[in-house]
Formats: structure tokens, sequence, C-alpha cells
């Protein structure tokens, strides 16, 4: 465990390195969030709503999914596939050290450094619509940081099957923009998912943005129903990284000097 | 008449390259037009609940959706991240090898990453506008026309835009972050500009003319050519000033050999 503390303290040390970049790197989630306040102030203004929202859900929602897109790596880390690729793969396999489990620690460090520069920004946003947002209670926090926990770990399980799609197809990061618009509308970063259709519900992406936000904005979930449903969709997810890995490194040639 | 076979010549040999990996290329593709499909979506939502936002109908939000993605894939495929490249090239000295060729160095600046699979990304939103000019009902030819010269306007807005912030790296050398940014802010393109405040709507209008690149051409198509005016205008004085500090940035480059 002391190898992988030390790989996050190293990850969190390279990130403070570049502060200026951190808070440039989450400049999408303000503008967004900019761009959102006045597309859905001039729609509800105007007399228009979307589903059962009312103009504070809909800014609490965006501001909630927009915080926890910030944290929910879809895309693991690029370094893995580079690591597959180049053959330093084999520096892992011959060393004490977990490649996943390294990644792992590693990520969540980013993943934490990236939220919180995110929720920094995100600090005006919330100022300024103090008066029409609706805070989370505390059934309502607890609920949402168990999903964002699960949030997290699933993201991160699609993240490394992606990566680990390497073994097989060699990069496949050329279709990363079709994945995130995929991962986007279907987990309910695009849109809430009761005013899409209905079979979207039943996926489990619904896990990564969707679910999180509803328990923070205190909508009722069932935790006997989400919770082991959620569970169960981890433990396929982590089965089917067992497998290609596993897999993967049957086909693994490690080349070079 | 050099740098246009110089660009015709790098996008041949581009394709050429692109063509070696087809299933990559097909990857690329369909990733390049998500970005169209995201937006589509989520007007799609809106306008089953609202008529119009503001004096924007469906049919005029799927133009503009379908002219901001022209406009930002056609640029794209022609200088792909030529400007926000420049701070890597400054970092590590290669714009020597750029201002010794024989051609204008604005031109190899922009246009020496061409990315041919922006060019074929182009079916998703040239759809979509045609779909937003069905639904409106086609609008007549001649504004057609000025349409077209609207979006020609505004990619050459958007390659002097970015070239003017790329350039700034020939002074302070580190500065790609500020197309991150950048990227974010075209975005806001996609939107109608009623929807912005008047303040807003000025700065993006003019100084920052990420809303002037999609929501001008489409004016021009809806009500006239009357607002080609404004595009010219703006398309001038980035014609200006890049004229004026590209010579001044350029004296600050300093080569630094052959690092790699």
């Amino acid at each position: 465990m002391k190898k992988y503390l030390e790989a996050m303290r190293c990850e969190f040390k390279f990130h403070l390195n570049y502060r200026l970049n951190l808070f440039f790197g989450v400049s999408y989630h303000p503008i967004m969030l900019l761009v959102y306040y006045f597309l859905w102030t001039f729609i509800y203004r105007a007399g228009g709503s979307i589903g059962n929202y009312s103009l504070g859900g809909m800014l609490i929602y965006y501001l909630i999914t927009g915080l926890l897109g910030m944290f929910v790596p879809i895309f693991a880390y690029y370094t893995m596939t580079e690591n597959i690729k180049k053959g330093d793969l084999i520096f892992f396999l011959t060393r004490p050290l977990d490649f996943l489990g390294y990644y792992y620690f590693v990520i969540l460090t980013g993943c934490l450094i990236w939220s919180m520069s995110a929720i920094i920004v995100s600090l005006p946003f919330i100022l300024w619509w103090r008066n029409i947002l609706i805070f989370p209670c505390i059934n309502g926090m607890l609920k949402g940081l168990i999903f964002t926990i699960i949030a997290f770990n699933m993201a991160l399980t699609l993240g490394f099957i992606l990566n680990l799609l390497t073994f097989f197809i060699g990069d496949p990061f050329g279709i990363s923009g079709f994945y995130d618009f995929l991962i986007s509308l279907l987990g309910g970063w695009v849109l809430p998912l009761d005013v899409l259709p209905g079979f979207i519900q039943y996926l489990p992406f619904k896990y990564l943005y969707y679910i999180p936000a509803r328990a923070f904005m205190n909508y009722p979930i069932s935790l006997t129903k989400e919770l082991p449903t959620a569970m169960l969709w981890l433990v396929f997810f982590f089965a089917v990284i067992r497998f290609m890995w596993i897999m993967g490194i049957k086909k693994y040639e490690a080349f070079g000097g | 008449m050099k740098s246009v076979k110089y660009v015709v010549t790098l996008y041949i040999l581009h394709f050429k390259q692109t063509s070696f990996f087809r299933l990559s290329f097909l990857m690329k593709l369909l990733s390049r037009m998500s970005h169209v499909l995201f937006y589509w979506v989520l007007f799609e939502v809106i306008y089953r609940n609202v008529h119009s936002i503001g004096s924007w109908s469906k049919a005029q939000v799927f133009m503009l959706l379908g002219t901001m993605g022209i406009v930002l894939n056609l640029s794209g495929s022609l200088m792909k991240n030529g400007a926000g490249g420049i701070s890597g090239r400054v970092r590590y000295g290669y714009m020597d090898i750029l201002f010794s060729r024989p051609l204008p160095g604005p031109v190899l600046l922009a246009f020496s990453t061409p990315d041919i699979v922006q060019l074929f990304s182009l079916i998703l939103p040239t759809y979509l506008f045609i779909h937003g000019c069905r639904l409106s009902s086609i609008p007549c030819i001649i504004n057609l026309v000025f349409w077209g010269i609207g979006v020609l306007l505004s990619i050459i807005i958007y390659i002097l835009f970015n070239l003017l912030i790329g350039m700034v790296a020939l002074k302070t050398v580190q500065f790609s972050s500020a197309f991150w940014v950048l990227e974010d802010l075209y975005q806001m393109g996609r939107f109608p500009a009623d929807i912005f405040p008047i303040i807003f709507r000025y700065i993006f209008l003019t100084i920052i003319p990420v809303l002037t690149i999609s929501n001008l051409p489409v004016l021009v198509l809806i009500k006239g050519p009357v607002y080609l005016l404004p595009l010219m205008g703006i398309t001038v004085f980035f014609v200006c000033l890049n004229g004026i500090l590209y010579p001044v940035l350029r004296k600050s480059y300093q080569g630094v050999g052959t690092v790699r």
C-alpha cells in the first residue's frame, strides 16, 4: 500500500507544478455553466420548462454533473495505452507493482485535484445562484457521496476497459470523442435522463452522472434498489477487466531495449 | 499561388497517410461528428418543450448548429491545431524551419497540419444544415450564396483569430493552455446569440468572435446580406491586427538550436 501512496504523492506534486494550467484545464466547467445559465433562464423566463425541473433544479443539475464530469475518469489515463503500446508495461510486470492498482490510485489523486479546482471555480456561481439553487440536505448529501464513489469506480472500470483494448486493437483513443458523447448522453450529462427515452435508465451509465446528481438534489432514491444494482454492474465490469487483463497479458509481447 | 500549392500538397500527403489506417480513420470520423450530435440531441429535447428560443425557431437553430459545424470542421481540416501548436514549436525551436521557407510565415503556421478526417466529418453538420433549411422552407438561392460567403468569412476570422492567439507564444513561449479555453469558448457559438445578455453579445460578436462565426452567416441566410457587413468589418480588423502584430512578435522569437 505504501508504494501506491507514494505514487499518489508524486501525482499530487506533478499536478501542483502547473497550477495555472490546472485552472485553464477546468475552464470548460465555468464556461458551460454560464452558457447553461443564460440558456435555461432565457427559456424559463419565456414560460418554457423541461420535464418537471424548475430553473433552480436545472441549474443545480448541471452544476453537479459538471463537477462530477471532473471527478469521474471515463477515459482513465491515456498513459496506460501508451505503456501497453510502447512496451513500458514490462516495467510494471517485472516489479512488485500492480499496473491497474497503480493507475487506480494515481487517477484517484488526479481526479480529486481536478474536481477541487472545479469546485473552486464553481464557488462564484454557487454564490451568484444561491437564491434559486436547491442545496442538498444531510440525507441527500450522504446518498450523493455514496453514489459519487460508485460513479468514480464505474467510470474508472470503463476507462480501464477502454485502455485495455490496446492489447487487442492497438490505440483505441481514435473513438474517444464518440465514446465521450455516448457516455455523456447515456449517463445524463447532456440532459437529465428522465426527459430522454425510458430504456436509457436500464443501462448502467446512469450511475455516472444522473443518479449521483439526483441524490444530491434530494430526489428520493431507493438505496435498497439502486445500490445493489450498481454494485452488480461494478462486479460485472471488474470481471470484464480481469478477463481482458489475463487475455491481454497472454497476447502481449514486450520489445525494445 | 505558391501558398495554395503548398496547402494542397500537404492535404494530398495527409490523405495518403490517413488512408493507410482505415479503421482509425472511421473511428476518428465518428468522434469528430459527436460534437454536433451532442447539441443536436440537446436542442431536439429543448424544442419538444418550447416553441422557440427568442426569435430562433427549431429550424433556424439546426441551421446554426450546421453552420457552426461546417465552419469549425472546415477550419479544423485546413489548420487542425496549426495555431495551437505554435507554442510547442517555439519551445523546441521548430519555428526556424518554418521561417526559413520561401512562403509567408502565417501561411506556414496556420496550414502546416491539415486534417483530412475533419473534411469528411462535414457530412453531419451539412446534413443538419440542410435538414434545418427543409424544416423552415428552403431559403432563396441568392441568400444561400450570401450564406456561403458568410461561412467563408467566418472561416477566415476563425483562422486569423486562432493565429493571433497562437502567435503570442512567439513572445511568451508557453501559451498552449489559452487554446483549451478558446476551444471551450467556441462551444458558445452553437447557441443563438439571443440567449446572451447584451454585454456578452458585444464581446462575443467583436473582440472574441465566437458568436460571429456561427450566428452571422445564419442571419445572412434568414434576414439578408446586410449581416455580411459586420462579418467583413471583423475580417478586415483581424487581417490588419495580424499584419501589424506578426512582424513585431516574430522579432521576439529566439531559436533554441537543435534541442531534439
